[in-house]
C-alpha cells in the first residue's frame, strides 16, 4: 500500500539531485574527448598576472588547435593541499609551477615525469640554459626532473640613508648585522630595525634561515650523510637567528608584514626576494611606499658572512613539474612555446625583477625593462648572475637523492619555523631547539631511506 | 497494516538513510581501514592496494613530537572553552530573563555572533587583533596606557590560545544562552515567592533554587558543546593556523595528511580523537546526567 | 511580570553589564561594515578610524568588478539553497516515519543521528574524499569542482540533526487530528502533506533556514573539494581574498560584510522559529 505519490515525490527528489550534481557538474569532461586539455597551475594568481598567462596560452593554442590550455591561479600556501587531493582525485594538472626544494620529494613519491621534462629542455637545448640552473634539476641517471623557468635571488635591502649617518657597515657581516640592529632599533625613526620570519605556518622563516645558516657553513646534513641539525654550526647560527628578534618586530611575521613594515618606512632593513624592487620603486599596484625615493635610498646585500667567514646566497628556482599519467606530450609541447621567444619576456616581465631567465637568449631582452633602469648596474649584474652565485641547502654535494627529498620535507613540515618560534616565546633553548630539529630530521631520512628500494 | 507501515516507513527514511550512511558512517569505517595502512601521495589513487601497518601509524602519532602537546592543548582548549561558554549563557540568560523595555531586541542582538558565519567573525576579529596600532585593542590598550607597545594577540604562546578560548565563549555563548534561558523561564515562580517569604536573600535564592534546577541544562549544554569544541577545526585554523600554542588534535590531523602527506598517520589521530570523546562521554552521561 | 533573580538593588549593575555585553557582541560587527567603507589612509593610518569620513565603496567596486565576487555569491546562494530544499524534503520524510510509523530500526536511526556527530570534519573528509574519487571514476563524474558533489556532502552534514529536529516537532502535532483523518479514509501520503506538514511549518521554516545557513558558511570541505577560483564558494574566496600578497583589509571587511548581511536577515526574519528549533535540535556547530 505504498502511495505512489510518495514514490513520484521520491523520483522527483533522485532526478533533482542528479540533475543538480550533472548540471553542475565539474570541469568539461565532454570537451577533453575532442581535444587534449593541458591544465597548468600557477602560483602566479594575481589577476593582470592570470591574464598574461592566458594571453601566452592563446598565442600557444592558435598554433596548436588541438590543445586546449586552462590556466588556474592558485594561491601558494595551499598549493601542498591542493597537489595532495588532486593526486587523490587522479587530477592531477598536467604542469604546476614550483619551487625547485618541493621536486625532490615529488621525484621520490614517483608522480614526475622526468622523460617529458628532459624531452623540453633536450629540445630547446640543454646549452640555451644557465649552467646552475640545469645542475639543480638533473637526476642521477642524468635527465631532468623538471623544467626551470624562472627565479630570484634573496638579499637584506637596507636603508643605506640611515646606515650611512649612523656610521654603519653594510650589514653583510653577522656582526655587522647585529651592530646595525641594535643602532636601529627604535631610533632614527624607524619602530624595528629587522623583521624575522617568526610565522611557523609560513615558509619565509625558514628561507632566511637557510642563508643564515649556509653562511656559518651548517647543512642539515653533514659531509658523511649524517643527520647535522644539533652541529655547533647550527646551534650558532640558531643563536644569531633567534637573537636577532630584539631588534625586530612582534608578533608572527613573514614576508608580507616584514614587506609592508620596509616599505612604509616603520624598520630598516628588510629580508626579501627580488620580488621588491619594483614595490621599492612605487612600480607595484597595491601598496606604495609611504617614504619617497625608497629605492633611492635602500642599499642591496645579496650575501651574508658567517662567524668562520664563509660566504653565502640565497635564491630560489621556481620550476614547472610535469606530472606522470597527464597528457605528457601536450604538456611538453605547452612549455617548450612557453620558454621561447617573445611569449617567454612577457611572462618574466610580469615581474621581471622576481623572474631572471633562466634561458641564455633571454637576457638581453628582459634587461632592457624600464626597472632596470632605476637600479645601479652591479645591482643589476648581481641579479642577472644570480644563478651561478645562488646556493641552497639541498645542493650542496653531499646530498643525494634521499637527503634532498627529507630537505623537502622539512621545509613541508615547517620545521624550522616552528623551531625558531618555539624558542621566541621561550619554550625551549636554543639548543633544545637545535636537538628538537635533530630528532624530526633524523625521523624524516629513516622514512625516505626506508622508502629506497 | 503493520507490514506495510514498516515498508513506508523504509522507503521514507530511505534518502536521509542512504546519504548519511554512504557519506557519513562509511566513510567513518574507511577511516579506520587507512588508519592500518601505509598511505601516502605515491599511492593515494589506489588505496586498496595500500600496505597493511597494523597498528604502527598509531603508534608513530601518539609518539610524535607535536602529539602530547596537542592533546593538552585539546583538553585545555575545550574544556575552558566550553566552560566560558557555558557560563558566559547563564549570565546572559540570568539578564534576559528579567523584563525590560528592548528586550526582544536584545536578544536579537544577541544571537548575532552565533548567526554570522565563522569565516566573517574570525577575520573581523583578526583585524581588531592586529598585532600593529591599527589593531583597535591594541590601540585602545596603548591609549590607556595599560600597554608599552602593541601586543600580537594572535601571535604569542599562551595569549592565543587564551584569545581563541574567549572567542568561542563570545561565538557560541548565545546558544548556551538559549537553552538555558529556556529553562529559566520554565522555573517554577511560586518556589521564588515562597523562598522570599523565608527570608532568603537574593544571592541564596539563586544558589538554592535556580541552579539546581538548571542543572540538567547546564549539564546538557555543557556535553553538547564540548563535543563540538573537541572536533573544530575551522575556527583555530582560520584564526591561528595552529600556531602559537593553538594547536590542537583537530589541526594535527589536517598537518599529518596535507603538510606530510601522511594520510595514514591523520587518520589514526582523528580515530584517537573520536575514541577519546567518546570515552569521555560515556563517563559524563553516566556520571553527571546520571542518564 | 515575576522575574527569576531580582537584582533591583543593582539596578545599575544590570544594566552596565547588559549594555557591556551587547556591545561586546555587537561592536565587531560595526567595525567590520565600517571598516569596509574606510579608505586606505583611514584603515591603515596610526591611528584607528571609529567613523569614516564618508562611505568610501571602493572594496566593494574592487570585490565585485576585479574579484569576481558576485560569481562566489551565487555559487553559494545556490549551493545553500539547494541544500535547504533537498534536506528539508529528505528529512521532513524521515522525520515523519520516525514520529509516528514503527519499524524495525527506529530507535537505531535516532542513535546514529546523534553518534554522527562524533565524527569531526576532518576524519571524514579525507576517506570521504577517496571514496567519492572511486565512485566518481565509476561514473565518468568529476568529483572535485563539482558543486552538486559539494551538497552532497553538506545534506550528509545536515540531514541528521534536520530529522531530529523535525521529529521532535512532528511528535508534538496531536496524533488524534491524523488518526482521525485515516479512518475518514485519507491516504498516509495525504495526511502527511494535508496535516502534518501545514501544522509543522516553524519547524520545516526553521530547518530550512537553519540548513541554509550551514550551506552558506561551510569551509572545510568547501576548501578541500574546490579548486578552481570561479567554484569557490564564499567562505573559500574570502579566505583566497586574505592571503593576496597585499591585504587589503578593507577587501577583506567588504567581503565579509556581503557574505554576513544576508544571513543575519535571514535569521531576523525568521527570528522566532529559529530560536524555537535551535532549542529543540540541541546541535549546532
Amino acid at each position: 500500500m505504498i502511495s505512489r505519490r510518495v514514490i513520484r515525490i521520491l523520483l522527483c527528489a533522485a532526478v533533482a539531485l542528479i540533475g543538480t550534481v550533472t548540471v553542475f557538474g565539474g570541469p568539461a569532461q565532454e570537451t577533453a574527448k575532442k581535444k587534449t586539455v593541458v591544465e597548468l597551475w600557477t602560483t602566479d594568481n594575481e589577476e593582470y598576472r592570470v591574464v598574461a598567462y592566458e594571453k601566452v596560452a592563446d598565442n600557444f593554442m592558435a598554433k596548436n588547435p588541438d590543445v586546449e590550455v586552462r590556466i588556474v591561479p592558485i594561491d601558494e600556501a595551499s598549493t601542498s593541499q591542493r597537489i595532495a587531493t588532486a593526486r587523490g582525485a587522479n587530477r592531477l594538472p598536467e604542469i604546476a609551477r614550483i619551487g625547485v626544494e618541493r621536486v625532490a620529494p615529488f621525484l621520490a613519491d614517483g608522480i614526475l615525469d622526468v622523460e617529458a621534462s628532459t624531452k623540453v629542455i633536450k629540445g630547446l637545448g640543454e646549452a640555451t640554459f644557465h649552467k646552475g640552473v640545469l645542475d639543480l634539476v638533473r637526476t642521477p641517471e642524468g635527465g631532468y626532473s623538471a623544467v626551470p623557468y624562472d627565479g630570484w635571488i634573496q638579499a637584506l635591502w637596507y636603508r643605506a640613508d640611515a646606515f650611512k649617518k649612523l656610521g654603519l657597515a653594510a650589514p653583510v657581516k653577522w656582526s655587522d648585522i647585529q651592530k646595525a640592529g641594535q643602532a636601529l632599533q627604535g631610533k632614527e625613526g624607524f619602530l624595528y630595525a629587522l623583521t624575522l620570519g617568526t610565522d611557523p605556518s609560513q615558509n619565509y622563516g625558514c628561507q632566511v634561515f637557510e642563508q643564515v645558516a649556509m653562511s656559518n657553513g651548517a647543512y642539515p646534513f653533514d659531509k658523511n650523510k649524517k643527520v647535522a641539525m644539533n652541529s655547533v654550526a647550527m646551534v650558532e647560527a640558531l643563536e644569531f637567528y633567534i637573537g636577532l628578534q630584539k631588534y625586530a618586530a612582534p608578533g608572527p611575521n613573514y614576508w608580507k608584514q616584514a614587506r609592508e613594515f620596509y616599505i612604509t618606512g616603520q624598520s630598516a632593513t628588510l629580508w626579501y626576494s627580488t620580488y621588491v624592487m619594483d614595490d621599492l620603486v612605487g612600480l607595484q599596484k597595491g601598496i606604495e611606499p609611504t617614504i619617497k625615493e625608497l629605492g633611492n635610498l635602500t642599499g642591496f646585500a645579496p650575501s651574508m658572512v658567517g662567524s668562520k667567514g664563509d660566504s653565502a646566497t640565497y635564491g630560489q628556482l621556481v620550476v614547472m613539474g610535469i606530472f606522470k599519467k597527464t597528457d605528457v606530450d601536450a604538456a611538453a609541447r605547452l612549455l617548450s612555446y612557453m620558454l621561447e621567444g617573445q611569449d617567454y619576456i612577457d611572462i618574466l616581465f610580469l615581474s621581471p625583477n622576481g623572474k631572471i631567465p633562466v634561458r641564455t637568449n633571454a637576457v638581453d631582452a628582459w634587461a632592457k625593462h624600464d626597472i632596470f633602469k632605476k637600479y645601479p648596474k652591479d645591482v643589476i649584474d648581481t641579479v642577472v648572475n644570480g644563478y651561478n652565485t645562488m646556493q641552497r641547502w639541498a645542493f650542496a654535494p653531499q646530498m643525494g637523492s634521499a637527503e634532498r627529498a627529507v630537505i623537502g620535507d622539512m621545509e613541508g613540515r615547517l620545521l624550522v619555523p616552528q623551531a625558531v618560534s618555539n624558542v621566541i616565546e621561550g619554550k625551549m633553548t636554543v639548543q633544545q631547539a637545535a636537538d628538537w630539529l635533530q630528532t624530526r630530521v633524523e625521523e624524516l631520512y629513516a622514512t625516505r631511506s626506508a622508502e629506497k628500494k | 497494516m503493520a507490514q506495510s507501515e514498516e515498508r513506508l516507513a523504509y522507503l521514507l527514511v530511505a534518502p536521509t538513510f542512504l546519504i548519511v550512511v554512504g557519506l557519513v558512517v562509511f566513510p567513518a569505517f574507511f577511516n579506520v581501514w587507512i588508519s592500518t595502512h601505509r598511505i601516502g601521495l605515491d599511492n593515494l589513487n589506489e588505496v586498496f592496494r595500500a600496505p597493511f601497518v597494523g597498528l604502527d601509524n598509531y603508534g608513530r602519532a601518539v609518539r610524535d613530537y607535536a602529539f602530547l602537546d596537542a592533546l593538552k592543548t585539546t583538553l585545555l582548549y575545550s574544556f575552558s572553552a566550553t566552560a566560558v561558554t557555558t557560563l558566559a549563557g547563564l549570565a546572559v540568560g540570568l539578564l534576559l530573563n528579567n523584563s525590560f523595555r528592548g528586550r526582544g531586541a536584545a536578544r536579537a542582538l544577541f544571537l548575532i555572533p552565533y548567526v554570522a558565519p565563522l569565516i566573517s567573525v574570525a577575520y573581523v576579529w583578526k583585524w581588531l587583533l592586529d598585532p600593529t596600532v591599527r589593531g583597535v585593542l591594541n590601540w585602545i590598550l596603548l591609549r590607556l596606557g595599560l600597554i608599552a607597545q602593541p601586543v600580537s594577540w594572535l601571535g604569542t604562546g599562551g595569549l592565543a590560545l587564551s584569545i581563541v578560548i574567549l572567542f568561542e565563549g563570545w561565538r557560541y555563548c548565545p546558544f548556551a544562552m538559549l537553552m538555558i534561558l529556556a529553562q529559566l523561564q520554565a522555573i517554577d515562580t511560586t518556589l521564588y515567592e515562597a523562598a522570599a517569604v523565608d527570608g532568603a536573600s537574593a544571592p541564596r535564592r539563586f544558589w538554592s533554587i535556580t541552579l539546581p534546577e538548571l542543572r540538567v541544562v547546564l549539564g546538557t549544554v555543557f556535553l553538547i558543546r564540548l563535543m563540538w569544541t573537541f572536533n573544530k577545526f575551522d575556527d583555530i585554523f582560520l584564526l591561528t593556523g595552529g600556531g602559537f600554542g593553538t594547536r590542537v588534535l583537530p589541526i594535527l590531523t589536517y598537518e599529518f595528511s596535507f603538510r606530510l602527506f601522511d594520510f595514514g598517520e591523520g587518520s589514526a589521530t582523528a580515530m584517537i580523537l573520536v575514541l577519546i570523546l567518546s570515552g569521555f562521554m560515556v563517563v559524563y552521561i553516566r556520571k553527571v546526567l546520571r542518564w | 511580570m515575576v522575574n527569576g533573580v531580582r537584582l533591583r538593588p543593582g539596578r545599575v549593575l544590570f544594566w552596565l553589564v547588559l549594555i557591556a555585553l551587547l556591545f561586546s557582541a555587537a561592536f565587531p560587527f560595526y567595525w567590520m561594515i565600517s571598516s569596509s567603507m574606510k579608505n586606505l589612509m583611514e584603515l591603515s593610518g596610526r591611528d584607528p578610524v571609529f567613523f569614516p569620513s564618508r562611505i568610501h565603496l571602493d572594496a566593494y567596486r574592487l570585490l565585485f568588478r576585479e574579484l569576481g565576487f558576485g560569481r562566489n555569491l551565487a555559487n553559494t546562494a545556490v549551493v545553500a539553497a539547494t541544500t535547504a530544499l533537498l534536506a528539508v524534503l529528505f528529512a521532513s520524510l524521515g522525520a515523519y516515519a520516525v514520529a509516528r510509523l514503527r519499524f524495525r530500526g527506529r530507535n537505531l536511526l535516532l542513535n546514529l543521528v546523534l553518534m554522527v556527530y562524533l565524527f569531526p570534519g576532518v576524519l571524514l573528509v579525507i576517506p570521504l574524499f577517496a571514496m567519492l574519487v572511486r565512485i566518481g571514476g565509476a561514473l565518468s563524474i568529476e568529483v572535485q569542482d563539482n558543486l552538486g558533489v559539494l551538497i552532497l556532502t553538506y545534506l550528509a552534514q545536515t540531514l541528521p540533526v534536520a530529522l531530529y529536529m523535525l521529529a521532535g516537532y512532528f511528535r508534538t502535532v496531536p496524533e488524534e487530528i491524523e488518526q482521525a483523518a485515516l479512518i475518514d479514509g485519507c491516504s498516509r501520503r495525504q495526511v502527511i502533506t494535508r496535516i502534518t506538514f501545514p501544522l509543522s511549518v516553524p519547524a520545516m521554516v526553521s530547518v530550512t533556514v537553519y540548513t541554509f545557513m550551514i550551506g552558506w558558511n561551510e569551509f572545510l570541505y568547501a576548501f578541500i573539494f574546490l579548486n578552481r577560483r570561479e567554484n569557490f564558494t564564499l567562505p573559500i574566496k574570502l579566505l583566497s581574498i586574505s592571503e593576496q600578497l597585499n591585504t587589503r583589509w578593507d577587501v577583506v571587511m567588504a567581503a565579509s560584510t556581503v557574505m554576513t548581511v544576508p544571513i543575519v536577515v535571514l535569521y531576523l526574519v525568521f527570528q522566532r522559529f529559529l530560536e524555537k528549533g535551535l532549542v529543540a535540535g540541541g546541535v549546532k556547530a
